[in-house]
Parts: structure tokens; C-alpha cells; sequence
């Protein structure tokens, strides 16, 4: 063979196209997977905290490739120890690093993808939907279609009013007596608005109880289920309104940042918070503009001097929202309250028993899921 | 920054010194590419044109993200075909081309002389971008989905494709179970066993490469530092070879670094035995057995080799004697860290596909093995596919047929 020649290129003719792809497959793979986790997902405590960088690791083992392979967890192998160890620093570097990988095991069967709060989301949202929406109650509009509104004396060449130009110029002409002519400050724009979406205007109640009786665990799920149902509203309903009302024996309305982060005090009356909800339905959210729901959670330590008026308000309530959820939480196998069971057997209600961290997502497919099985709507339809 | 007419200079520079020192320097096409490139084709193990699968998208993706968070970089890739392919990273310095050349250069000569690859295609690249033309065919015919599952599928029988310089033909070698299945399997149509026959050439062509790792690293590691140890750089330069070579070297304990221990073996080899011996080991050795001869207490001293135990095991044993570690190290690199299966004659008359594992005192992963066995059975065989093995010293069957897995005690 003639030896010695070579020939070099400058990877011109060369991309690897196809990487990118595959790339891609993989990671659809993951979030599949992340699909099929979700309930341990949601109950991760730190996913619930509102900080769009905070990475949470989720354990995926259907991206491992299955092999006939040795349990190399259970053997030794052979690997090099750390330069400069010696005697017994040996010993300790053997302890600490020899546990995850011998020299040839062969890579972690565990995939430990990170998953930010973002993507996490975007898998939990793409199930839900507001139920029962009425399309034809507008909200204001997300501003993507426009349409002219009116005359602006700036504005772009291409929206030149000519009869209003005009206009102006004749009036400018009857006062001063000029010849008619146009000159710049004649010049009239039409003004765009944004034109009412084709989506259906909404407002969502969001009613917590801050009662003492709510332990920590209670007021976790409860801000929990209101984060994620916040969080789902504003990115599928932008438009939405949201409404916070907090209550013990009294409900007021509060801001997002004190409703969740409200200490708990004081006994409970749930008539107080849906008379409030009422109200606030009545006087700012009409019923032929706006889809309203009202969900109310709570420990189920209502007042039991309350619990028939507060049985009452929420039919009338219940009638007057497209849906009305009522979520009851409990650490204990403790029985729901008497409320609950008298709602319940209204059927117009959708309740909820919440025991467990991870029913914070079941009661998100109850209340929103695209294809909810239980889920119990209003007598409006 | 290296340009076409830079790397001109450098080639000329070591090319003569590699030819004098005795190494065979066929035509080698030496390719520039940027790191991203270097990324895609080490995904793909090389090969510049290959069927599409997500697995190589996985790696793909971690060789970018160790490489972004500087845990890793790839200086070259050489293939192994006729001509040869280098692919150098066009980001590298001068003097770590020079390395790097030189590094290639000795790949090459390995490639050439290993009895190894005495059988190994010379025309693997118009092999390979013809399959990955065909399964995109097949993928358009019968759906992507089903491509995808017949290779995750084929590659749980991958490392299992018979005897290397044996029988070509997938027929007589019982090691060969991926070739028994394509043949024998029942329910696969024609082109999925077009599909798995060319799953099984890819893997013997890649066999070789994985049954000598430490030899051929360590022997281009050798011959890089001798040769530019010949040459007389100034200092900057000679700084920067250093520098890039203990790169090389370094080690993450306890992993081993092929590199290192390969390079420390040779240069030993040729202390004690001169030229020849390195030749010889060259020509006639995989890892198992350039370890068995150059294997002794100074290298073991020298790159603090150890035996690294498990994670639960309470005891804290003494240190593990070089005999220990002579033998662990054989087993850890013996058919290529994967355990020895074969297909049992019985299979033929019994209709289920009977696997048995030539036990060596390693157990078998069990955690992995349902999901192994089943996607055997569902894709490939379409029926009760049987593992014998032993488990803590007991005869297991693990089998699965397609809907349920069984793990027998004999």
C-alpha cells in the first residue's frame, strides 16, 4: 500500500442533521415518561413554590435501555484510586466513590432528567379546561385581532384617514379663510383596538379557609390546589378573572400575595365566605357576561350552628356558577363533615375529599380534566 | 484555530517521525469539524451517516451538556475504514494537533496490524449510510413507531451476535442470538429481519473496538507521547502538549481511564521487552490479554488500582492484593463487561426461544431483565422466551411470554 498520503477537509459537506432529531425523540421520550409520573410530580414539595427557575429532579427508569447485563451494583470492579491517596485516605475514597461506579459499570440506570417548573406545567395544563365554558360570554379580549376604533392624529402612513384628513383640513379652512390645502397636523390615522377574543369571559372564586382549626398539612393542600389552579388559568385563560376571598367566622377579599401567604386563625363559618362570593358575583361579574366557577376548600370544621345556612347559600351559589367545588381535607381517615355530606347529596356539587398530598392532582382532573369521570356540574346546563 | 493549510504543516512536521518509528501510515482523510460535530458523530459512535434512533439523541444530548459545563471534550475520531476518517476538533491549538496527529496516526497503524480487525468490512461507511437509508424507507412503509420499537428491541440482543472471524453467516454459532432470532423467529415479517441482520453486522463491526479499548488507546497514547517527545517545539508548545496529555491521563477516581492504564502498560511492556513486544502485543492482544501479560504490581502501583466494592457491603475488607485485582480486572474487561449468553439447541424443537448463561459467578441484573425479556418476546419472537442463569448460587428460569414474567427456582 503507498504509504504516507492524506487529504484534509474543512467539514463543509458535513452536518449531522439527524442528531438534532433524535435529540428531540429523546426528549419527547422523557416527557412522556414525566407524563406518566405525575402524580409524584405534583406532591413534590418543591414544586409548588412560584419560582420559574427551581429544577426538580424526577427518577425516570423507562429511558434506560434494557440489557441481559451483569448487577454490577453488587460487584466489585477494578478503577483507579485519587492521585495522592495513600494508607488510609485510600480506605476512605474507596467508601465514598467505589458505591457509584466501579471502573467498568456502565452508566446509571436511573435518569436523572431535570425537569423545570415550566415544562412540569406544560404537562399538568395540556389535560385541563375550564368545564362547561360558555364561548359566547366574551372577556375583553387577548389583543390579537384588532379593528379600527377611532381617528389619531399619529399613527402609521398606511392608516392615512383620507375623509378625516380632510376634515380637518376644510374646518381649518372655514376658520382662517386659506385656500384648501392639506398640511401635516390635517393628517388624521385610524387608532386599532384590540377586538373582544373569541374565548369566553371568566372568573374564578377562589375561597380558602384560615380558620385555626387549618394545620399546616390543610393549608398546604389548599394553597397548593389554588397554585396550580392559578397557574393553569393564566396561562390557558389569560383573560380570567380571579377573585381571593379568605374567611374564618368573617370572609373578606384579599390580594394573591396575602392569600397565600395568610397565618390561620379564628373558628370557621363557610356561609360568610359564599354570601361574599355572592355578592361579588352579583355586583362585578354578571352572569350573561361572565362563566363563573367558586371553589371553596376547607378542613370541614364548620361551625355546626352554621352548617344549614351555610347548606343553603352554597345551592344558591351552586346555581349560580357553572361550577361550584367544594374540597374537604383531611390527614386523618377522620369522616368528612356533616356539610360535606349534605352537599354531596345535592349532586349539583362537586366535592371533594382530599387525604393525601397527591390528591391535589386528582382533584385538579376532577375539577378541570379534560375527560373528567366523576365530575359533577352545575343544574344551569 | 486549525485551518486545512495549518494542519498541512503539522502533518508534515510528525508524519515522517511515525513512518521512521515503524508505523504503517496508509491514506488517512483527515476531517475539521467544529465541537458540535465531534458531539453528533461520537453519538453515533463515529459513523457519520446512521439510522435514526433516540438512544444516540440521549447521548448526543449529554456529550453537548458535559462539553457545555466543561466536564469533557472530544479532540478526535477515527474510523475505522478504507481510506481511514480523522475527525479533529478545528477548535484545537497547534500543539495539541501535533498530539492529537500523532495520537491519530498510531490508531491508524493499530487498526492495520490488530489481528482483531483482520475480518472487519473495510467499506463500513457505504454500508452504514445505505442502512440508515433503508430503515428511513421502512420507516415511511411501515411507521416510525415500529421501527423504533424493533431496534429497542433488536438491541437487547445486540452484544449477543456470535463469535467475531467465526461463522458470517448468522447460522451455526450458538453465541449468536440475534442472528437464531432473525432466522428462526415466527412472526417477523422479511423486513424486520432485514432489520436485525443489519442491527447484527453493525455490532460485529463495533465488536473489536469494544474488546480492545485499553489496548488501543494505551497504544496510541504510547506512541503520542514518543513521538512528540522527538519533536523540539519551543516552549510554549511543548507546555501545551503537556498540558493536553495529562488531560488525557487524568482520572476521575474510581473510574478507570483507559488511557492511563494502556499507556502505562506499553511503556512498560517496552522497558522490559523493547519494541517487538509492544508490535507483538499489538498485533495479537485485546484488553483480556494485554492485561494478562503486562499487567504487574508496578503498573497496578503506578495507576493506583483498586477494587472498588459495592455500596451496601458492610465490611471494610483489606486492600485488595495484586493477584485480586489481576483477576477482577480480567473479569471486568472479559467479553467486554457483557455477560455470555447462547441460544440452547432445545430451542429449535420446543418453539420458545431458550437462553442460557454461561454462569462465571457474576448474578445477572434482575431489575432490568423483565423489560429485557419482554420486549424479546413481544418484538422479536412472539412467544415464551426462557433465561436459564443462577442467582445466589440457585438455577433460576426468568422467562417471559409476551404478557407475563415468571421467575422460576429450578
Amino acid at each position: 500500500m503507498k504509504s504516507g498520503t492524506y487529504s484534509i477537509g474543512y467539514g463543509e459537506w458535513w452536518t449531522y442533521h439527524g442528531a438534532y432529531h433524535d435529540e428531540w425523540r429523546h426528549d419527547q421520550k422523557v416527557k412522556e415518561a414525566v407524563k406518566a409520573n405525575l402524580a409524584d410530580l405534583v406532591s413534590d414539595e418543591q414544586i409548588t413554590v412560584a419560582d420559574g427557575h427551581r429544577v426538580i429532579n424526577v427518577p425516570l427508569p423507562e429511558l434506560k435501555e434494557f440489557r441481559i447485563s451483569f448487577d454490577w451494583h453488587h460487584y466489585s470492579s477494578v478503577g483507579q484510586a485519587d492521585v495522592g491517596s495513600d494508607g488510609e485516605e485510600r480506605g476512605t475514597t474507596r467508601q465514598a466513590g467505589g458505591a457509584k461506579a466501579g471502573g467498568s459499570e456502565p452508566g446509571l440506570d436511573v435518569e436523572d432528567t431535570a425537569v423545570t417548573l415550566e415544562e412540569a406545567a406544560d404537562i399538568v395544563f395540556e389535560r385541563l379546561v375550564l368545564p362547561d365554558l360558555d364561548p359566547l360570554k366574551r372577556s375583553r379580549g387577548d389583543g390579537n385581532e384588532m379593528q379600527p376604533a377611532a381617528w389619531d392624529k399619529v399613527g402609521l402612513k398606511s392608516r392615512w384617514v383620507r375623509r378625516a384628513t380632510l376634515r380637518e383640513a376644510m374646518k381649518r379652512r372655514a376658520k382662517d379663510g386659506d385656500r384648501l390645502e392639506i398640511i401635516p397636523w390635517d393628517v388624521r390615522y385610524w387608532r386599532y383596538d384590540p377586538l373582544p377574543a373569541e374565548e369566553g369571559g371568566a372568573v374564578v372564586v377562589a375561597m380558602m379557609d384560615t380558620s385555626g382549626s387549618m394545620g399546616t398539612f390543610e393549608k398546604y393542600l389548599a394553597k397548593s390546589f389554588f397554585f396550580w389552579t392559578v397557574e393553569f388559568l393564566r396561562r390557558n385563560y389569560p383573560h380570567v378573572e380571579i377573585v381571593f376571598l379568605a374567611h374564618d367566622v368573617r370572609a373578606r377579599e384579599v390580594d394573591e400575595e396575602t392569600f397565600f401567604h395568610r397565618g390561620s386563625s379564628g373558628g370557621t363559618v363557610s356561609s360568610s365566605v359564599y354570601r361574599l362570593a355572592l355578592d361579588i358575583l352579583a355586583q362585578r361579574f354578571p352572569e350573561e357576561l361572565f362563566n363563573r366557577y367558586a371553589f371553596h376548600f376547607t378542613d370541614g370544621g364548620n361551625l355546626t350552628s352554621d352548617n344549614a345556612l351555610a347548606l343553603e347559600v352554597a345551592l344558591e351559589l351552586s346555581s349560580r356558577t357553572n361550577l361550584f367545588g367544594y374540597g374537604e381535607i383531611h390527614d386523618t381517615d377522620r369522616n368528612p363533615s356533616p356539610l360535606f355530606q349534605s352537599l354531596a347529596e345535592q349532586g349539583s356539587i362537586g366535592t371533594m375529599l382530599l387525604r393525601r398530598k397527591e390528591d391535589v392532582f386528582v382533584a385538579l382532573e376532577y375539577y378541570f380534566g379534560k375527560d373528567r369521570t366523576a365530575h359533577a356540574h352545575s343544574d344551569q346546563a | 484555530m486549525l485551518t486545512q493549510t495549518k494542519l498541512e504543516i503539522l502533518i508534515k512536521e510528525i508524519l515522517p517521525l511515525a513512518q521512521r518509528a515503524g508505523l504503517e501510515c496508509p491514506h488517512i482523510h483527515f476531517e475539521l469539524v467544529d465541537a458540535q460535530d465531534i458531539h453528533a458523530l461520537a453519538s453515533y459512535h463515529g459513523l457519520p451517516v446512521r439510522y435514526a434512533h433516540w438512544s444516540f439523541g440521549k447521548t448526543f444530548g449529554r456529550l453537548k451538556t458535559a462539553y457545555d459545563y466543561r466536564m469533557s471534550q472530544i479532540y478526535e475520531l477515527v474510523i475505522n475504514a478504507r481510506p481511514f476518517y480523522a475527525f479533529i476538533d478545528r477548535s484545537s491549538t497547534d500543539a495539541q494537533a501535533l498530539l492529537i496527529v500523532a495520537h491519530v496516526l498510531a490508531h491508524v497503524d493499530y487498526f492495520s496490524h490488530s489481528r482483531l480487525f483482520s475480518t472487519t468490512t473495510p467499506n463500513i461507511l457505504h454500508q452504514s449510510s445505505w442502512r440508515s437509508r433503508r430503515i428511513a424507507d421502512l420507516g415511511r412503509i411501515y411507521g416510525n413507531n415500529a421501527v423504533e420499537s424493533l431496534l429497542d428491541a433488536a438491541w437487547v440482543l445486540g452484544d449477543h451476535v456470535g463469535r467475531i472471524g467465526g461463522h458470517k453467516e448468522p447460522a451455526g454459532d450458538p453465541s449468536d442470538i440475534l442472528g437464531f432470532v432473525a432466522i428462526n423467529s415466527r412472526v417477523l415479517e422479511e423486513w424486520e429481519r432485514q432489520v436485525l441482520l443489519m442491527v447484527r453486522d453493525e455490532s460485529r463491526y463495533f465488536w473489536p473496538q469494544r474488546l480492545s479499548k485499553i489496548n488501543n488507546e494505551g497504544y496510541a497514547t504510547f506512541w503520542h507521547t514518543r513521538l512528540t517527545r522527538e519533536l523540539s517545539p519551543g516552549t510554549e508548545i511543548t507546555w501545551q502538549i503537556a498540558h493536553l496529555n495529562s488531560r488525557l491521563l487524568a482520572t476521575t477516581p474510581p473510574r478507570l481511564n483507559p488511557y492511563a492504564l494502556g499507556a502505562r502498560i506499553y511503556e512498560r511492556l517496552y522497558q522490559q521487552h523493547g519494541i517487538t513486544q509492544v508490535m507483538a502485543a499489538r498485533n495479537l492482544l485485546d484488553d483480556a490479554g494485554l492485561i494478562r501479560i503486562g499487567l504487574d504490581e508496578h503498573v497496578i502501583r503506578h495507576c493506583r488500582l483498586d477494587v472498588f466494592r459495592e455500596q451496601d457491603s458492610a465490611l471494610s475488607s483489606p486492600y485488595a492484593g495484586p493477584e485480586q485485582i489481576k483477576t477482577q480486572l480480567l473479569q471486568d474487561v472479559e467479553h467486554a463487561g457483557v455477560p455470555y449468553l447462547s441460544v440452547s439447541p432445545r430451542s429449535r424443537e420446543e418453539g420458545s426461544l431458550i437462553i442460557e448463561h454461561h454462569f462465571d459467578g457474576r448474578d445477572l441484573d434482575f431489575y432490568e431483565l423483565p423489560f429485557a425479556l419482554k420486549a424479546v418476546s413481544q418484538r422479536l419472537w412472539g412467544g415464551l422466551v426462557q433465561l436459564h442463569t443462577i442467582k445466589k448460587g440457585v438455577h433460576h428460569i426468568a422467562s417471559h411470554n409476551g404478557s407475563r414474567w415468571a421467575d422460576e427456582v429450578v
